[in-house]
């Protein structure tokens, strides 16, 4: 946009019929970019997918349900899925908010570093999560004589590890700007410091529980990668249950049914968590985070006297003390494991990286290079369309419909985060070989995986920039348009420009999302051209204690990998940028 | 007509009543005028109105006879300045102030910022600065494309007294200096009277009375135009307690009602009524005492500085003709 001259114009001028065309536009394309982008990519696979279950012969056959739910096997793989995220969600929450308060309500020596550290986890691939876990728990490893290989508290504990930063990232951001007057206030009127928090504090932080315990809920639900790797053939999720479905059976019907199960799954989470999300709206006192913060002390204060609380977070520091020792274990021990070789310690894993020893195609290092070109290209589209999305969805229509359709739009690109990645990415290779009648075969693109892993991104980017969005007081942008800024340098100059600063998280979580994704891409990778996990994923299956070697070095160079770029990318955000994450 | 017209004009936030109802209001180039009334009136509705923020139910708002419907926010060429501020956080103090202007005018910023008072804070951030100086900085923002109106929403409330009373003469002086038309929304009549040439006073979306400020106070109106001006007491002409009164202003008995601010009665000046201590509290040194005068009721009445009384004492008061009005209604 050219440099802006102050309109004053002696009699005003009606507006240019062109000024307002372009406003709508430049939203119609906003909106429209994204739903296509989400129907021929997301909806149009699925709904394929899914057809191949229920249509034979080109009717309408609804027996897939009777015939699948009438086998025990799926009760109890739903049982299990349910079992595991509810108990992996409990688990996160009541370990997260305790982290939450040390971590975000008092300083300490390293409390960036801890905070960086607890969102190491998150970030890792799940295939990594697993062959971490494995590394621990196996005969012979540090944790063997616990028995807990392939066992049902192992997968839990992997997805506690997985959501654990979901939880004190989300209520930490919250309670580190909740204005702690109220606590004074209630303290004043004679609460004890557990009946103030119980009364005040929890109660304005339940939204933010409630709203990270539903994104836990719905990570852990739809696990695929950790569970894979952890669960072997006795225990498993709906996902890997589509997979094994799909992959073993080539039964899709039973794919197709299991599909639409955890679609119903997901869609329930999903509106708890718009109901959580909305409430979180309400007004909360809020207040900078350095008026809120106190520092951290073994001893209780001089001049604080005993039972004001000293205790509590005595206790809260203990349990995450531990936590984090306990998360630090798995990635310590993943590290030592791949510098053990047959006889003694080295590198020797390392050196095979660069071969194609234990049945690959490629090198690993080659993979690599494969991840790092695909989740590049796999960002930028995530980011646009994603920046599409929360700048649409950030706005609030004065007209009831409109508001109700941005919500709409909002529900909407969760979606991807829950629905199944493999279905996903089974829909792409029946669906793409002429997407809507197109005559291209998109299968053989080298754009397919990035377009795949950009579906699962983008909901990521939408829930880091949102909150930034809808942060910013509508007043700010009056207060541009009475500058005389015309609604296009309003959007560059101040939705834009403050929205940029959550720029660096959303790049960061999308390129780990895509590093990591595993679900759609062993379907998608073309043998010749895979990716890091899925070349992990092959090495773990494979016996003899060289490619298992090669599978924890390489887990090790993804995971250094991927917290590498999310730890750069979160270096260039403003502080408090955070939004919800 | 030159200048803002405002015609009828009438606001709606959903099926509610409307919060602006039928208002018409003229300012003419160069004139300040305060919308004055208590919240929850709909004068920032108006303001916001004008501005081009709200769409308007009906009626019409024009410049120099021209309609301005049609014409967006950005295109109006008027000036909003907001109760909080809302200056960019994420510009430094210059580049909010240069945020209206075209590209290199550093020495015009520099120009606004020495007349706000806050020279050579161009490269501060926001985050550094007191409220007084946010409000001064956005000011200088407002005034910077030299809007052809510049609308206040109650620029000065979130300050403290003394800040604000200070600040609103600059602010007089500022919009003076670049003979700025302005509409200044405020629910404080102090304020209102120390910058505007003209008050409006609003009340549940209707205007009441636009008049220079000392016509304001001498005839208010209306009694509730009065009341708002903080005249407590309301007495018929024509009755016996009013006698006093009546003289001290030299006016016959009639219909009309006679309003008293604070301050109509004085303690220990040549006696001309008396009346009962209720109690006494101090206001920068003066002391104000509620006192029940016969057929009048509870009035507050100015006394010297350090004077004692306890409640229950019967005083005896003069009349101050300044602080009563005669209202035609």
């Amino acid at each position: 946009m050219a440099v802006l001259t102050p309109t004053r114009p002696d009699a005003p001028t009606p507006v240019a019929a062109s000024g307002r065309a372009c406003v709508v536009a430049f939203w119609v394309v906003a909106v429209t970019v994204p739903l296509a982008f989400l129907g021929v990519f997301f909806a149009w696979p699925v709904a394929v997918m899914i057809a191949k279950g229920f249509v034979v012969d080109g009717q309408l056959d609804l027996g897939g349900f009777a015939d699948v739910f009438s086998r025990p096997r799926t009760w109890r793989i739903i049982g299990l899925t349910l079992a595991q995220a509810t108990l992996g969600t409990v688990l996160s929450v009541l370990l997260g908010v305790p982290g939450a308060y040390v971590l975000y309500r008092h300083s300490f020596r390293g409390r960036s570093l801890v905070r960086a550290f607890v969102t190491v986890p998150f970030v890792l691939p799940t295939v990594v999560v697993g062959v971490a876990f494995r590394s621990l728990l196996v005969e012979g490893g540090p944790l063997g004589f616990l028995h807990l290989d392939g066992t049902f508290a192992a997968i839990v504990a992997a997805l506690v590890f997985f959501n654990y930063a979901v939880v004190v990232r989300a209520v930490g951001g919250l309670w580190e700007r909740l204005d702690p007057r109220a606590e004074q206030a209630a303290r004043a009127l004679g609460a004890s410091p557990w009946r103030a928090f119980r009364t005040v504090t929890l109660p304005a932080l339940t939204p933010a529980i409630a709203s990270a315990a539903s994104l836990a809920f719905l990570f852990c639900a739809t696990a695929f990668g950790t569970v894979l790797v952890l669960g072997g053939l006795r225990f498993g999720t709906i996902e890997t249950e589509i997979w094994i479905q799909t992959t073993q059976f080539l039964d899709l019907r039973a794919a197709a049914v299991l599909s639409v199960v955890q679609l119903v799954v997901v869609a329930g989470t999903l509106i708890v968590a718009g109901r959580a999300r909305s409430r979180r709206e309400r007004a909360l006192g809020l207040t900078l985070p350095a008026a809120s913060v106190r520092p951290l002390r073994r001893r209780r204060p001089a001049g604080m006297p005993p039972g004001d609380g000293h205790a509590l977070t005595l206790v809260a520091t203990a349990v995450t003390a531990g936590v984090v020792l306990l998360l630090a274990l798995p990635l310590v021990n993943l590290v030592v494991r791949s510098l053990r070789t047959a006889d003694g310690w080295g590198v020797d894993h390392y050196i095979a990286l660069g071969t194609t020893e234990g049945g690959l195609t490629v090198t690993v290092w080659q993979a690599t290079l494969n991840s790092l070109r695909v989740a590049l290209d796999a960002t930028v589209l995530a980011l646009v369309v994603g920046g599409l999305v929360a700048l649409v969805v950030s706005r609030r229509p004065r007209r009831t419909v409109g508001r109700r359709a941005v919500a709409g739009l909002d529900a909407l690109f969760m979606l991807p985060l829950g629905v199944s990645a493999v279905t996903v990415g089974f829909g792409f290779l029946l669906s793409m070989h002429h997407p809507l009648g197109l005559p291209v075969d998109l299968r053989t693109s080298p754009l397919l995986v990035p377009i795949a892993q950009a579906v699962v991104a983008v909901p990521l980017v939408v829930r880091v920039v949102l909150p930034v969005l809808r942060a910013i007081d509508p007043r700010l942008r009056e207060a541009a348009a009475t500058l005389g800024a015309a609604p296009g340098r309003v959007l560059r100059t101040v939705d834009l420009s403050i929205a940029a600063r959550s720029l660096g998280l959303a790049v960061g979580f999308a390129f780990a999302a895509s590093l990591g994704e595993f679900g759609a891409t062993s379907f998608l990778a073309r043998p010749d051209r895979p990716t890091l996990p899925v070349v992990i994923f092959r090495l773990i299956g494979r016996p003899g204690p060289e490619s298992y070697g090669m599978a924890l070095a390489a887990s090790v160079v993804l995971a250094v990998l991927t917290a590498g770029i999310v730890a750069a990318c979160e270096r260039l955000r403003a502080p408090g940028a955070g939004g919800e994450w | 007509m030159n200048g803002l017209s405002v015609r009828d004009v009438v606001v709606r936030y959903g099926a509610a009543a409307p919060a602006v109802d039928g208002v018409s209001l003229d300012v003419a180039p160069g004139s300040v005028v305060a919308l004055l009334g208590p919240s929850g009136c709909g004068k920032s509705s108006l303001l916001r109105a004008v501005a081009g923020l709200e769409p308007l139910a009906a009626g019409s708002v024009s410049w120099d006879g021209s309609s301005l419907a049609g014409v967006p926010v950005h295109r109006r060429g008027f000036g909003l300045m907001f109760q909080d501020g809302q200056l960019f956080p994420h510009r430094t103090v210059g580049g909010n102030v240069a945020y209206g202007l075209p590209a290199r005018s550093g020495a015009r910023v520099a120009e606004l910022l020495d007349l706000v008072g806050l020279a050579g804070y161009e490269d501060r951030g926001i985050a550094t600065l007191s409220g007084g100086e946010r409000q001064r900085v956005a000011l200088a923002r407002a005034l910077a494309p030299e809007p052809r109106l510049l609308l206040l929403d109650e620029p000065l409330s979130a300050l403290d007294r003394a800040l604000r009373e200070r600040l609103a003469v600059d602010l007089r002086a500022a919009l003076v200096a670049t003979g700025t038309t302005a509409v200044f929304v405020t629910h404080d009549q102090d304020e209102a009277f120390a910058v505007a040439d003209r008050v409006a006073v609003m009340s549940a979306g209707r205007l009441l009375q636009v008049d220079a400020p000392a016509d304001l106070w001498v005839r208010p109106a209306s009694r509730e135009v009065a009341s708002f001006l903080g005249y407590e007491a309301f007495v018929p002409l024509d009755t016996p307690a009013a006698a006093p009164l009546r003289e001290a202003l030299d006016v016959p008995p009639s219909a009309a009602t006679l309003a008293l601010a604070e301050g109509a009665f004085v303690v220990g000046r040549t006696g001309v009524a008396k009346g009962t201590v209720r109690g006494v509290s101090s206001r920068r040194g003066r002391s104000e005492v509620r006192v029940d005068v016969d057929g009048i009721g509870s009035v507050t009445a100015l006394g010297p500085v350090g004077g004692r009384w306890s409640v229950g004492d019967v005083v005896e008061l003069g009349v101050e003709p300044d602080a009563l009005a005669v209202l035609d209604t």
